[in-house]
Formats: C-alpha cells, structure tokens, sequence
C-alpha cells in the first residue's frame, strides 16, 4: 500500500512540474478554508478539492481506478484536472483583493489583482515556450515536407490505396494528410512505451544505417510500392540496382517507387 | 480552405448549436440567459445527440456506417434547430419572450462600465485574441493526433466508423476503447458539411470555437462568484486566461491540454465538460432560497446532458465527472443538511452508469 501511496507522490509531482503554480493553489485553498463564509462555495471549492486529493493519494482508490482502466494506471493523473485549480487561485485572489479594498481602498484591489497576474506569470510556465510548439507551415499544422512527399506518391482519383513506408519521425502526419496513404507501421510501433515488434520498423529503425535488401525482401513480401528514406542514416545497397526509381528528394528525403512490389502486387491481385 | 467555406462553418458551428440552444432556454432563469450561454447549451445538446446516432450505427451497420448517421444526424440537428427557433417564437407571440431583446446597445453597455472594468475587459480580451493568434500560426507536435485527427479523416474519407486502424490503415475489429467517445465523429460530419479537409476543421478552425466556448463558461463562473463585486470579474478573467498560459507546468495539466490539444476529445473534457459541470453545480445549489424553485429544471437538463458530452469526449472523464459531482453532493449535502441533494446528484448521473455499464458489456462481449 506504501508503495501504491508513493506512486501517487511521484505522479502528483510529476503533474505540478517544478514550478509553484500548486504553491498558488494551496495558498488560495487555504484562504478559502479560513474566509470564505458561504458554506456552498466552501462545499464546492474547499471541501470538495480536498477530498479529490486525499482520493488520489488514496492507495485502495488507485486499484480500483487502474482496475477500471483495463489495467492502465498511465491516465490516473487526470484525477487532478477535477480540482478547479484555476478557479480557486483566480477565485481566491478576487477575495484577497476585495478585503484589501475594503481596508485600504480601491488601488489596493488593483495593486493585488496585478501582483496575482505576475505572480501567475513567474510562478507558471509559458505554454508558447514549449519545445513540443513551432511555427505553422501550413493549414494543416503538419511538417510541409510530409506533405509534398504525400502529394508525390498519393493515388489519383479512383485509384486503389497504396502501401508505403516512412522514417519514423514522419509516420505521425501522414495518415493526418492523406488517408489513401496506408502504412507497413504506423505511432504504435514508434512509441517506445508500447514496446510493439514490427520487422519492417526494425530495420528502419536501425540507428545509423539501413539495410536497403533486407528492407525490400520484407516490404515487397507486403505489396508496398512506396519507400521514403531517412536523410540522416547511411543506405547499404545501390537502390537503383535493388530496382529502385528515385522519385524526387524532398529535404533530404529520398522518395521511392518500388516498381517490382507493383508487378508482384498485379500478379497477385490483378 | 477557400472563403466559401466561412459561411458554412459559421452554419454549422455557430447558428445552428444556437438555435438548438434555444430549445432548454424556457426551464433556465431569466438572469442566466445570456448569449454565450444559449451557444454552450446547444452544443450540450448537439454533442450527445451525435452520440445517440453515431453510437448505434458504429454497432449494427458497421461497414459504411457513416452514411446513415450523416443523414440521420444532419435530419435530428435541423429538427432540433427549428424546434428552438419555432419555441422562442411561440413564446414571443404569446407575450412570454424566452429571449428578450437587449433594450440597450452594445455601445451603451460600454458606457455603463467603469474605465477600470473597460480595461479589464480590453485585456481578457486581448490575452484571449492572442491565444487564437497562436493557436492559427502555432502547430503543437501530438501523437495521439496520429489517431484522433486521422481517425476523423479516415471516417470522411471511408465512409466508415471505427474499423480502420487509424495509423496504418489496416482493417481492425470495432475498437470499443475508443467508439464511445464519437468527437472525432462530429469533427467528420463537419468535415463532411462543410467540404473542410478535417486536419484543418482541427487544427486550425476548432479552436477559434472550442477557446471562447471554455471562457464562456468561466466567465459565467465569473459573475456567479462575484455577484456582489461586478467590477472583478474582469480581473477574474484575467487571471483565469493568465492561468491557460502560464499553466504548461507539464505535459499533464488541463491547461497545457487547452492550448496545445485542443481539438481533442481529453482537452475538450478537461476543459470545457468539468468546469460547465462547476458552473452548474454553482447554479443548481448556490442559489437563494427564493430562488430555488424557478427554472431549475434547465439546470438539471444541462447537467445530465453535460454527463453525456463528457462520454462523447473520452469514456475516463464519464466516470471522473461521477466522482466530481459525488464529492460536491456529499459536501453540499453536509452544508445544506439535505440528503436529496445527493439523491437528485445520482439521478443526474444516471447516463454516466448507462455509458459504463455499455461500455463494459462491449468490452466483455468483445
């Protein structure tokens, strides 16, 4: 049960970062508990939180939830989005500022409502930081390149979908553009934590070269006509004599078309 | 995306969830009729009503599945539209207006506020402007986008719901995990009306809909709590948006969720379904005692149909949101020493245990 309970540490401290936004919220719970006067709101924003969070360091309730989740405990943080964090910290502040008003007048709300949005500021993390955001390049919110490499190969009209493989870094936004585009693997397979086996990932997945025979004895064996390269690993093996056609090289991207998994496939299919 | 296409999102995404919303309006006190709050109503309604459709013809038609729930949906909404339109015109000719016409200006609201309220607004104001600035010219790096983005597209572009692996494009057996929650589904069928490629209708179009609609819900939040200090809820405002911004302490928290996920069914959940679950809880039980029987019943309504939008976003958040309103009950009922609170607070989760106790069947009878 120990340890159940310190999981739950390790998850909360995970959720709150390393910053003091939580230090804001507890600071706000608190003057709540000790001013608010109206027994609902403190039902609502004192006691019902609390109880939230005794919940989840819980340990018997964690079992149950995990249980529930088919044995999943990866999303039990999403216990902490039904405190009203940011309610209480703004709702908290309002009080502050209000009884200071009272006390010493109305710059003294304005004061404390500005010194609350700094505070904010220092204590957060700015979301436009993140190193997970980057500048649009197009509508679609996905690299251009995946784009341009998706119009290069995609189906026309009336067309049967093709097959094809993409490095992994790329395999995230294909299927996001067009879904004419089907895949030998798709995330499941890039995703470390799921720890899924794909023989085709496997040799694309080589960290520094790509063994071009051994990917094409597997990706012909499955009808894919369409191979996109990785720009920053070395090819062993000529493409062209393994019966390769360059297409085109996209930012480094060498996109071919695989004309010996197309005969196969009309042999096979008509 | 060409300007053909804003008339018919602005169709799709804004006339028709408001006139839907129009439907509930007669059973919600006067005082809370506001504008923001018919759009947040109608979505109430046309979130679980797509699930209704869409959850049936996953199941028994499978294979094209999308057609029929594309035609029977779009039937259902244009019926539900017209219905609140037709009530709120009904009620105006019998001299009850549902909806009362502001009898002053926009300009004369202005006027009425104080140089400090005026600037508070002007900032919440532009701290919001600047997130939907961000959200258009900022592309955030998802993975689950791999299979909720994709999963809508494959829906427009197949015709079918749910038996096709979303990453790859390999058929699959229904995919109960993630059938219930049918947001990807609805983000098809707009897709679908309004010819917009769905990766943009998510990633550039949603959020321009899915931010206002969250801060609509805070501002009410807003008001309620500082009903005897109007000249706040600006600073409230301002201090909730500073929250959405600065609040990417880790990739977990709903904050980072609102602005960097949040086409998704989880941000949708987090962000929009919990904090209209507070402002109801709010509205149902902060209430003066005089004012405790007039209109509730709309309150209760929004409340049920705000536990079926939290199933049409992600199945965890059904059972979460059980929890949240069993723990206000519970304290609410100590505060107010009633125990038919927590006995009408069961009641109003009544769909959550039909949700769950559907989902455990299929997933058994997988």
């Amino acid at each position: 049960m120990y340890g159940i309970f310190m999981e739950s540490v390790v998850i909360f401290k995970n959720y709150a970062g390393s910053r003091y936004i939580m230090v804001l919220f507890l600071l706000a719970l608190v003057y709540l508990l000790i001013m608010e006067k109206d027994k609902r709101k403190r039902a609502l924003f004192v006691y019902m939180p609390l109880s939230l969070l005794l919940l989840f360091f819980f340990p018997l309730f964690r079992k149950v939830f995990v249980r529930l989740m088919s044995g999943s405990g990866d999303t039990y943080y999403r216990v902490l989005w039904l405190i009203p964090t940011g309610v209480i910290i703004a709702y908290g502040s309002m009080k502050v500022a209000g009884s200071l008003e009272e006390k010493l007048g109305v710059w003294a709300r304005r004061g404390a409502t500005a010194v609350m949005a700094i505070a904010i500021m220092i204590c957060g993390k700015y979301v436009y930081a993140s190193p997970y955001m980057s500048p649009a390049e197009n509508l679609y919110h996905i690299p251009q390149k995946v784009i341009d490499i998706c119009d290069l190969m995609a189906p026309k009209e009336g067309e049967e979908r093709i097959w094809a493989v993409f490095p992994t870094d790329l395999v995230y936004f294909v299927r996001q553009y067009d879904t004419d585009i089907q895949l030998l693997y798709g995330r499941e397979m890039v995703e470390p934590k799921w720890s899924y086996y794909d023989p085709v990932h496997e040799v694309m997945n080589h960290p520094t070269v790509i063994k071009l025979e051994a990917l094409l004895e597997l990706t012909r064996e499955k009808h894919c006509t369409y191979l996109v390269l990785p720009h920053n690993k070395k090819i062993s093996g000529n493409p062209n004599e393994l019966g390769l056609e360059l297409l085109d090289t996209i930012e480094g991207y060498p996109v071919y078309y695989d004309p010996v998994a197309a005969k196969k496939m009309e042999k096979a299919f008509g | 995306m060409t300007i053909l296409h804003i008339p018919l999102l602005i169709l799709w995404l804004l006339l028709i969830p408001f006139c839907i919303g129009l439907l509930p309006l007669r059973w919600i006190p006067r005082e809370n009729r506001r504008g923001g709050v018919i759009l947040v109503a109608g979505y109430l309604i046309l979130l679980p009503l797509c699930w209704l459709v869409a959850v049936p013809c996953i199941l028994f038609v499978k294979y094209d599945s999308f057609i029929p729930m594309v035609i029977i949906y779009t039937v259902l909404i244009l019926i539900a539209a017209t219905a609140g339109v037709c009530l709120t015109l009904w009620f105006w000719k019998k001299g009850n207006p549902i909806l009362e016409i502001p009898k002053f200006s926009i300009s004369d609201w202005i006027q009425n506020l104080s140089w400090e309220e005026k600037i508070g607004w002007l900032i919440f104001l532009g701290l919001v402007g600047f997130q939907l600035y961000k959200a258009f010219t900022l592309a955030s790096f998802d993975g689950d986008d791999a299979e909720y983005v994709a999963q809508s597209l494959v829906t427009v572009e197949s015709d079918t719901m749910y038996l096709i692996l979303p990453y790859t494009g390999g058929t699959t057996s229904l995919d109960i995990r993630h059938a219930l929650a049918v947001l990807p589904i609805w983000i098809a069928f707009i897709g679908k009306m309004t010819g917009l490629h769905t990766t943009i209708l998510s990633h550039s179009i949603l959020p321009f809909l899915l931010l206002p609609l969250t801060y609509m819900v805070y501002v009410e939040i807003g008001r309620h709590l500082l009903k005897k200090k109007p000249e706040q809820v600006p600073g409230f405002m301002i201090l909730i948006a500073l929250l959405q911004m600065f609040g990417n302490v880790s990739i977990y928290t709903n904050e980072t969720f609102f602005l960097t996920r949040t086409w998704q069914g989880k941000a949708v959940a987090a962000n929009f379904v919990i904090p209209m679950t507070i402002l109801l809880l709010l509205w149902i039980f902060d209430r003066k005692k005089s004012q405790k029987n007039s209109h509730a019943a709309g309150f209760w309504i929004l409340l049920c149909l705000t536990n079926m939008t939290a199933g049409v976003c992600t199945s965890m958040v059904v059972f979460l949101n059980v929890m949240m309103i069993g723990a206000a009950a519970f304290w609410l009922m100590v505060a107010d020493r009633k125990l038919s609170i927590l006995i009408k607070a069961g009641m109003a989760c009544i769909p959550n245990a039909v949700y769950m106790l559907l989902y455990l069947f299929l997933q058994v009878g997988k």
